[in-house]
């Protein structure tokens, strides 16, 4: 009981778990708070089908969303009619697929059989000896139960919600690390041979084995207990006595059981997948003594199985590394709604089955190895393994050893010491594994605006007046040709050829309204003396003018790993009390300190340009950056250009802009830790000081721009200002500038008077 | 020939409302100077104004009859330091935080790697060179720091409280690297533990409030308190009442019994005399 006490009465402890469940909960409200008004919509939908036969609401679905749709066409465009009209029909539509999986559900499994019989007639599988004929024969006999199932149509989005949302997964790993950093807490605090020498040290390390598994318990509900609860209120519950086989998701899912059992299946099984981590990682930090060590192995591990994981083609010998894997049994509800057999040692076995068997076998042997080494563990301070230290002073050779060059010192203690290796690979995951090639959702407009900007970017003469004109001609001709048809034949009037007719030509009049206009602008400039011609500005509208919640996302991301790699430059000799011993020395004043700055703008360059280099790829591959080299102005973003800048010189400027702030951050941060006498307290305080308002500000809370960088690292608005002559854009800049410098003198004043 | 002189000319040391050092004037040419005095005498504050980590109110120190602070790095170059906090990198061995400490000193690198061998086996730790450091005793610790301060071969050395926490063995092995080092450099040890300059200091300058007292040899002092040396046979029911009433006094275990040792310029009742077996401690209780 005192264990449990010690354990959760902790208020750090408990503020972290608590931030955890809360940060969960924001993710969740942050991606699916502006989709109630959708959910709601599909709710009623789903209602009103819930009411009929399944082949009447099939076909009244049908006819629901032909006619949203003609009613959406029959309004100007982008008016608020068609907008309503529209959402009615995206609405029904994708009632579609549910009311299409209700309906075909009941002869599901007669197709199966159907299946298997072709397959084997026509000789297909192969001998009963083989695996493609067990496959067949299991697949049979695990959906048996199905056949004559009554299924019905439910509200699903919960559900789907709830399986595809991934990061709860991962906010109780870190949780469950937090519960078992505790259990070695006692190393820290000088405590340890106290207990060692206690009649009840064995009693502990068992008394710990019930925390984990409680703590794995309580998380796992609390967890995914709120996140279902929270995707319900938003997206509508389903009866939670529903069959799963009722959603589409689970098409392919043989066991019958309700939503409710699923879910209660779930937090089981999460509850022993985390019980497995978290024995896992007390298995390692026993045996390394070393919480660094320990979560750099972990790290590793986990990398490993990551690639394991998703490099591994289905239905070839090395299935069993993808489900023998940690990562399946942290997603191991996908083993449910994905339906496969593998090949283990000649026996055909469901991933299911198998899954949860390894994931069993793989528990009970970290708890019996973790729970060995607590109860044998002879504790030497901050001495590893032999094998380590061998290794390591193998590795002295090798390394730094015998240089006395000051900068490669600095170098080892900045990257290795102050963990921004680390740090930097956990950055270059997390950018590759964050990396998605945004999709361009064009309307019609644009579609034409793009083709036309095919025949004219990078001109402006009598060509491309005499395209426009031409466009404007044919354009005009089929106007006409078409009120001369329906002149003739009054009653195509009403059909949707008419309708897609008329609505292409008035989309293509409105591409070419933009184009024309866009020809007077860029006339208007070149007459005052601008260089100007036709410049595409999709691609620098999705680099100037982006302004949602995971783009502001993206602008966090440099400034939180820029304050993690330097938080801890200065802190870490105040934590070693070397402040003193440094300063008496010829080298260790400006020196120094000239090297760890140096350091850290080298990984503040990094991490710039790492993020911007996705930003420009991703920009180029999806939209192009065209004209590179013509004036800004050609641009349409750019409103009221009067600068002569070239649109190459104005990316050069926003991009050489963010560096220069994330410059400064790094020298506030590291003028921060220089005033601070622990390493984690310097990363707390300038996590507080620095990523919190920034945090803040994505989120929706712009108060905090004023105390934050990141409105300024954005710079799209200050970079447009200047391009408009507009040099007030500048002061932000020289107030970020000069919080920089500022630091920079405190630091130098500090370390070097 | 170089001259190696410090000299510390009215120097004074404020912090807000305290006093730490009292116009000091000193002179320190080669050799062995304890510096003795209790908590709060003013030894690390002058320690760290002659490291420049402190800022003096006013005075000045020089060195070669140069002012220390404008000589900067020169005069860095010239001093070798061990603090009273035992700073190290944890995570660096023995070896690379000594080639650390030898970069930061700008030590030449063939220089460097024989300077680290030699006091790496000085202070019998060649053993463990590649071990970490957090691993290290805390005697270890002290003796790497001492070797860190080596390197370079600096003229002025400045230990303060070097023998803090060690055990009675450690704190000999320091007093005899110390005692080996003086040669022809300015060694100061600021200690409030008289046996850690007793026997090894040619000068001792008692401390306190930030003045200096005394500035004499070992024998002159002990001479300046051979006659107020006083003691008394006592049980232990008499301590505690003796310690009452003298409130500083020191217990002796002798041959057939236990003394309490009261130094004072006056005799008190009960107590004899003790003619020639003063010593520093007797000093130190003297005048502290």
């Amino acid at each position: 009981m005192s264990e449990f006490l010690r354990i959760f009465k902790d208020k750090k402890r408990i503020s972290f778990l608590l931030g955890l469940f809360l940060l969960n909960l924001i993710f969740i409200l942050k991606d699916n708070w502006a989709a109630i008004d959708v959910s709601n919509a599909y709710e009623k939908a789903i209602k009103e089908y819930q009411s009929m036969d399944i082949d009447e609401a099939y076909e009244q679905n049908k006819i629901n969303v032909d006619k949203y749709y003609e009613e959406a066409w029959s309004y100007a465009t982008d008016s608020e009619e068609q907008a309503a009209a529209l959402k009615k029909a995206f609405t029904h539509e994708k009632v579609t697929p549910s009311i299409e999986h209700i309906r075909k559900y009941a002869d599901k499994y007669q197709g199966m059989l159907d299946n298997a019989s072709r397959m084997i007639t026509f000789g297909l599988v192969g001998g009963k000896e083989t695996f493609a004929y067990q496959n067949i024969r299991k697949t049979l006999i695990d959906f048996a139960d199905i056949e004559g199932l009554d299924v019905k149509l439910e509200n699903d989005k919960t559900v789907n919600a709830f399986l595809e949302f991934e990061m709860t997964d991962y906010m109780i790993i870190l949780a469950i690390l937090l519960i078992v950093a505790s259990f070695v807490e006692e190393q820290k605090k000088g405590l340890f041979f106290i207990i060692r020498s206690c009649a009840g040290r064995n009693k502990l390390v068992f008394t710990r084995q019930i925390v984990l598994f409680l703590s794995s318990f309580f998380i796992s509900l609390a967890f995914y207990g709120s996140t279902y609860v929270t995707f319900g209120l938003i997206h509508g519950f389903a009866p939670m006595d529903t069959l799963v086989q009722c959603f589409p998701v689970f098409d392919n899912c043989y066991t019958i059981m309700s939503i409710g059992t699923f879910v209660a299946v779930m937090i089981l099984l999460k509850t022993i997948v985390l019980y497995m981590i978290g024995n896992l990682f007390w298995f390692m930090l026993n045996l390394f003594n070393n919480m660094l060590t320990s979560v750099g192995i972990m790290s590793v591990f986990f990398v490993l199985e990551y690639i394991a994981y998703n490099s591994t083609i289905e239905g070839n010998i090395y299935d069993i590394l993808k489900y023998f894997n940690i990562f399946n049994y942290i997603s191991i509800e996908e083993t449910y709604i994905h339906y496969l057999n593998i090949d283990v040692l000649g026996k055909c076995v469901g991933i299911l089955t198998f899954s949860i068997a390894t994931l069993l076998l793989s528990t009970v042997a970290f708890t019996v190895i973790a729970t060995v080494l607590a109860v044998n563990k002879r504790y030497t301070p901050s001495k590893s393994l032999r094998l380590v230290e061998i290794v390591r002073k193998k590795l002295s050779v090798i390394s730094f050893a015998g240089h006395t060059s000051l900068a490669r010192h600095e170098a080892y203690r900045f990257f290795k010491c102050n963990g921004v290796l680390v740090i930097m690979i956990v950055f270059g995951i997390f950018m590759y594994m964050s990396y998605e090639k945004p999709r361009p959702e064009y309307d019609q407009v644009q579609v034409y605006v793009n083709e036309h900007y095919s025949f004219v970017e990078g001109k402006l003469d009598e060509t491309t007046d005499a395209y426009l004109i031409e466009q404007r001609k044919q354009l005009e001709k089929e106007k006409e040709e078409l009120a001369a048809y329906v002149e003739e034949n009054p009653d195509y009037a009403s059909t949707q050829g008419y309708i897609y007719a008329e609505e292409n030509l008035r989309v293509r009049e409105e591409a070419l309204n933009i184009m024309d206009g866009e020809n007077v602008r860029l006339r208007q400039l070149k007459a005052e003396g601008h260089d100007v011609c036709f410049v595409n500005y999709v691609g620098y509208r999705n680099i100037f003018m982006v302004s949602s919640i995971s783009t502001y996302v993206s602008y966090l991301i440099p400034i939180f790993f820029v304050v993690l790699c330097v938080a801890t430059v200065f802190s870490y000799d105040n934590e070693y009390n070397l402040g003193r011993f440094l300063k008496a020395t010829p080298r260790g004043r400006q020196p120094v300190l000239r090297l760890r700055v140096t350091y850290a703008i080298i990984s503040t360059v990094i991490v710039w340009a790492v993020m911007n280099i996705i930003e420009l790829y991703k920009v180029h591959t999806t939209y192009g950056l065209h004209q590179l080299g013509t004036e800004a102005a050609s641009v349409n973003i750019f409103v009221g250009a009067t600068s002569h800048m070239s649109i190459i010189t104005v990316l050069i400027l926003l991009y050489a802009t963010r560096l220069v702030v994330l410059i400064c951050v790094a020298l506030v941060a590291m003028w921060i830790s220089s005033m601070l006498q622990s390493n984690k307290i310097s990363y707390v305080i300038n996590l507080v000081a620095l990523i919190l308002p920034a945090a803040f500000v994505t989120i929706g809370a712009e108060l905090f721009g004023w105390i934050s960088y990141i409105d300024i690292y954005k710079a799209h608005s200050n970079v447009s200002d200047l391009v408009a002559g507009n040099y007030i854009a500048v002061i932000p800049y020289l107030i970020c500038v000069a919080t920089g410098v500022a630091s920079y003198m405190r630091l130098r004043k500090k370390m070097c008077a | 020939m170089e001259d190696i002189k410090l000299e510390i000319k009215d120097l004074h040391m404020k912090y807000a409302t305290k006093v730490a050092i009292e116009k000091m004037n000193l002179e320190l040419t080669p050799g062995i100077y304890g510096l003795l005095g209790p908590n709060g005498a003013g030894k690390s504050t002058l320690m760290n104004i002659i490291t420049d980590n402190l800022k003096a109110t006013s005075g000045e120190i020089l060195y070669g009859g140069e002012n220390i602070v404008s000589m900067g790095s020169a005069f860095r170059r010239l001093i070798g330091y061990m603090p009273q906090q035992q700073g190290m990198y944890d995570q660096f061995s023995a070896k690379r935080f000594l080639q650390y400490v030898s970069a930061i000193k700008g030590v030449p690198k063939k220089q460097a790697k024989e300077q680290i061998e030699k006091y790496l086996q000085m202070v019998g730790l060649d053993h463990v060179a590649g071990s970490r450091l957090g691993s290290f005793s805390g005697g270890m610790r002290q003796r790497i720091m001492f070797a860190a301060t080596m390197l370079g071969e600096p003229k002025v050395f400045l230990f303060d409280e070097p023998t803090a926490g060690l055990d009675p063995e450690e704190r000999i092995k320091i007093r005899n690297y110390i005692s080996k080092i003086s040669g022809d450099s300015i060694v100061i040890l600021a200690t409030h533990v008289v046996s850690d300059v007793e026997c090894i200091a040619d000068k001792i300058i008692l401390m306190n409030g930030g003045n200096i007292i005394k500035n004499e040899t070992p024998h002159e002092l002990i001479r300046g308190v051979e006659d107020k040396v006083f003691e008394m046979k006592c049980t232990t029911e008499d301590i505690e009442r003796l310690n009452d009433t003298y409130k500083k006094g020191n217990i002796r275990q002798g041959k057939d019994g236990l003394y309490f040792r009261v130094v004072a310029d006056e005799k008190p009742e009960g107590f004899e005399t003790i003619k020639g077996e003063a010593n520093l401690e007797d000093v130190y209780l003297y005048y502290f």
